[in-house]
């Protein structure tokens, strides 16, 4: 891993709080059939104005603020001796359903080792109804924020990340690197945004 | 268990006490008490309520509340002091402090900023305020607005638990 770390590219870190836009989402939204209740699992922080964006119709949405006790539960086993990352992962998300039409894991995948990578993408597959997507970025920079950042969908193509906390090195992950641990999921685009970021759209293979 | 519908009647009753005295307050005109909003019941800091409260009026919670409020056609709203834990039902039901339990607003529920909700939400709009904080899931279906004197919907069975403490 600290290979990993090392090859981090020194993109220009993000200000604290800064617009992202999204390339992948708009299509998946715009997708949605009209009339259809759209299942949606929020991993991240409540957010009034991704509510406000995601409801254009019948509405589930299932708002987990879980990410900053995951990271930290996963580090905890990932560092412990014998430590159980897949066991930590499937408890923190034990109650998060299933059926989903789009997951967003919006900062996940950078805090975590690559055990928890795997665990995660394992345990996000069964959220996911049949066609679901789940919606992540990746920074290539060589830190992110501890706790994760918390994003808002301020429209379909453009999101406000919030970062706040201590930063720490970034777990980078380039895309081969990713198709290796991400199944059963697979990814189906991606696209590099500014500062080293990266937009994932994930499905089920 | 209270019922608001009886503490208001004893209130006209012994309003009544003084029959044949002239009012003490002038007759405002009709169409000036339409345009506001009669003052809510209201549960004070210093209180802490366990059981089932119900009614047909508006209510402010500021104090303790644990059990169930069924305030189908009304306003309910749980001050920035108060803290609840109940499953909770109103036309309207706004958040400012703390609540713990499954809420279903006929109309719309709002999580202003000073709000902390864990639990799930039914109701045709709801609206989360910059800096709300909200842990469960939002059933809404904005299309979906009823009048309020319609009879409650139960909330959609989702066939997931509310596990509070995880996603």
């Amino acid at each position: 891993m600290a290979m990993v770390r090392r090859r981090a590219a020194q993109a220009p870190a993000l200000p604290p709080a800064a617009e992202l836009p999204s390339v992948l989402l708009p299509d998946v939204i715009g997708a949605w059939a009209e009339g259809g209740q759209r299942r949606v699992l929020d991993l991240g922080p409540a957010s009034g104005a991704t509510l406000e964006v995601l409801a254009g119709g019948p509405l589930h949405l299932r708002v987990g603020d879980v990410l900053d006790e995951l990271v930290a539960a996963v580090e905890a086993a990932a560092d412990e001796e014998g430590g159980d990352v897949g066991a930590v992962v499937a408890e923190r998300l034990a109650g998060a359903g299933d059926g989903y039409h789009l997951v967003l894991a919006w900062d996940l995948f950078s805090h975590l080792p690559a055990a928890g990578v795997a665990a995660a993408a394992a345990r996000l597959a069964r959220c996911l109804a049949p066609g679901g997507l789940l919606h992540a970025f990746v920074s290539t920079g060589a830190h992110v924020c501890r706790p994760p950042a918390a994003y808002a969908l301020l429209a379909p193509d453009r999101l406000l990340r919030r970062a706040a906390g201590k930063p720490v090195a970034a777990r980078v992950y380039h895309q081969h690197r990713l198709r290796a641990l991400l199944p059963p999921l697979v990814l189906r685009r991606a696209v590099l945004l500014r500062h080293g970021m990266q937009e994932l759209l994930l499905g089920l293979s | 268990m209270i019922d608001m519908n009886q503490i208001r009647r004893n209130v006209v009753r012994w309003g009544r006490a003084g029959d044949g005295m002239p009012p003490a307050v002038p007759a405002e005109p009709a169409a000036a008490r339409e345009g506001r909003r009669a003052a809510p019941a209201t549960i004070g800091a210093s209180i802490r309520f366990r059981g089932e409260l119900s009614g047909d009026e508006d209510f402010l919670i500021q104090g303790e509340v644990e059990g169930r409020i069924t305030l189908a056609k009304n306003h309910l709203t749980i001050g920035e002091n108060g803290r609840v834990r109940a499953d909770v039902e109103a036309r309207t039901i706004v958040v400012e402090g703390e609540l713990h339990g499954d809420l279903l607003g006929h109309e719309k529920v709002v999580i202003k900023k000073t709000g902390r909700v864990q639990g799930n939400i039914v109701s045709p709009r709801v609206t989360l305020e910059d800096g709300a904080k909200f842990k469960g899931s939002i059933e809404m279906d904005p299309q979906a607005a009823t009048p309020a004197a319609a009879a409650p919907a139960a909330p959609a069975a989702t066939g997931e638990s509310t596990d509070r403490r995880r996603a």
